[in-house]
């Protein structure tokens, strides 16, 4: 196991300089030219380093949420994020008008809103339990999914294929902007998800024994939805709606090294960023258009995620 | 250890407890008895902190219960539920280091001594051979050792045993109840727990309290409370009571 796990941990910094190497445009060449230069800084770096940071987050904030919510289910767009995310950057195409930031920003509070509804709805004589979170947050996804409906119902065709292909999602805009953009909500929330990650142990063993345990549940439950929060909508703001790594990347990860939120944390972290990288290089080389990100990690991690599901129950049996 | 006067507990509008009134003394070992919805898991919860009594007072070591944060609570009493739903399939060892949560801040992880002492409470209940195996795959009887061991990972003075037999077959039912009274032997731990066989109650425990809707109906040695009486007053069904080596054994007429 500690080899598995340390091979994990590295295997980003061995898959960086490689994916970086590799593109349309072949930069090999000694010295750099002002045109490889150009690609590789302004074009490769940013993707790929938003690439990395999309894929710790989205995977850190599934297993959080699965840990929090012990739903081995649930993933950021359960809570309604994606959804409300979703619904504010088509807002922002078609109603508001274009500036840079405005976009992911509008994104960014619609799908934090989005969770904020989902867990107020599901406070009950003021504590929330876990199952009520769930059924809030896909209560608020169907309703912020209406309401994306309407909006494309109204924009004019051109705008309607802006806010289709964002929804997609992918790191084709990606830009050392965008990574600014992005980087505030992961500096704040990947620490805190970092650090409280044993305590996702306590936490998964239930609101009540996690209160005889000593755990303020309340307190430490809000701590990671807030978090997970914050990073999810942070990267869905820049890229769009990229499904499946924060449901499965915490899956896979569990039953290579176990389910100890110790040791799953930093290995869903690492394992989310290389299997993000793998997969945005295959979508931007495999053909001569790119592919949505979405399309090739479902293909990809759906049929990895039956032979799993086949050998190991899906490591959390 | 543990003191209850005139506790009232309502469910909605029906009553849970009526005026329990209850006097453990350390290093006892005490046992609730009585029929199902008798008000034993409410009075459990009561003092766990989970469920708020309507009126009453509860007292830990002489503390009001109400004046204890959550993780003092959890140092004096560790408890072990009566359910458990399975999720992810953690190893014996990390279940186990989960009792130490009162003592760490909420960024920080067990260290390497807490892994230490929570396979010696493993060792002392005689099961640290399956420290590394999944507890969702260890047996019904394993699985409560598993959580007994949590529990005194807490380092409680008071260990609160909801149900530890259900669903254990006569052996690892022994087992079980002998870990317990081992235990709270050599740590002189105070043991209140629910048990639904009279048997047990009488073999394993040094006062019975009966239950009956919600009220406490007698409280004190076995030999004292467990009579023809008092049990079919609780279960309303006949009993006759067979005495062997100064113990008595229950006997039900079905």
């Amino acid at each position: 196991m500690r080899l598995k796990y340390f091979l994990i941990l590295i295997s980003p910094i061995l898959i960086i300089p490689i994916v970086l190497g590799i593109g349309r445009y072949s930069i090999w060449s000694f010295p750099l030219t002002d045109t490889a230069w150009h690609i590789l800084f302004n074009i490769r770096i940013p993707r790929i380093l938003l690439c990395a940071l999309a894929g710790i987050a989205l995977s850190v904030a599934g297993t959080s949420l699965q840990a929090t919510l012990r739903n081995p289910l649930v993933s950021p767009s359960i809570l309604g994020l994606s959804q409300g995310a979703a619904f504010g950057a088509a807002l922002a195409m078609v109603v508001l008008p274009y500036h840079p930031y405005i976009l992911p920003i509008v994104a960014f509070v619609f799908g934090f809103l989005a969770v904020s509804i989902a867990c107020l709805a599901a406070r009950i004589h003021g504590e929330f339990s876990t199952i009520t979170i769930i059924l809030g947050g896909v209560i608020v996804g169907a309703v912020f999914t209406a309401l994306l409906s309407m909006i494309q119902l109204i924009a004019d065709p051109y705008r309607l294929a802006g806010v289709v292909f964002w929804a997609l999602g992918g790191f084709h805009r990606a830009s050392w902007q965008s990574f600014f953009i992005c980087a505030p909500g992961l500096i704040i929330g990947l620490p805190v998800l970092f650090s409280i990650r044993w305590r996702l142990n306590v936490l998964s063993m239930g609101d009540e024994e996690a209160k005889l345990l000593g755990a303020n549940l309340k307190r430490d439950r809000l701590i990671v939805i807030i978090s997970s929060t914050i990073v999810c909508a942070s990267v869905i703001a820049v890229t769009g709606i990229i499904g499946w790594i924060g449901l499965i990347i915490p899956h896979m990860t569990r039953s290579l090294i176990g389910p100890d939120n110790k040791y799953l944390i930093p290995a869903s972290a690492a394992f989310g960023a290389s299997f993000l990288l793998i997969t945005d290089t295959l979508c931007r080389t495999l053909f001569t258009f790119e592919m949505p990100i979405s399309v090739v990690t479902t293909l990809i991690a759906a049929p990895y995620f039956i032979y799993l599901l086949k050998k190991v129950g899906g490591g959390w049996r | 250890m543990i003191r209850i006067e005139n506790l009232y507990f309502k469910y909605n509008d029906t009553f849970g407890l009526h005026d329990v009134n209850l006097r453990i003394e350390s290093g006892e070992v005490v046992t609730l008895l009585g029929p199902n919805g008798s008000g034993k898991t409410t009075l459990l919860k009561c003092i766990y902190a989970i469920l708020k009594p309507k009126s009453g007072c509860i007292y830990l070591d002489g503390k009001k219960l109400d004046e204890f944060t959550q993780f003092e609570l959890a140092k004096t009493i560790g408890g072990v539920p009566q359910d458990h739903y399975l999720t992810f399939p953690y190893k014996v060892i990390d279940i186990v280091v989960i009792g130490r949560t009162p003592y760490l801040s909420i960024f920080s992880s067990p260290s390497r001594q807490d892994y230490e002492d929570a396979k010696k409470v493993l060792d002392d209940l005689g099961i640290l051979w399956l420290a590394e195996r999944p507890y969702t795959q260890v047996s019904g009887g394993e699985r409560q050792l598993v959580f007994i061991s949590r529990a005194l990972m807490q380092n409680p003075k008071a260990l609160l045993l909801d149900e530890p037999t259900m669903h254990l077959d006569l052996k690892n039912r022994v087992k079980v109840l002998n870990a317990i009274k081992k235990v709270a032997m050599e740590k002189n731990l105070t043991v209140l727990m629910t048990l639904h066989e009279p048997n047990d109650a009488i073999m394993f425990s040094d006062k019975i309290a009966l239950m009956k809707e919600g009220r406490i109906i007698d409280y004190g040695h076995p030999n004292a409370v467990v009579n023809e009486v008092n049990l079919r007053k609780m279960y309303e069904m006949s009993f006759n009571i067979l005495r062997q080596d100064n113990t008595k054994v229950v006997v039900y007429q079905a």
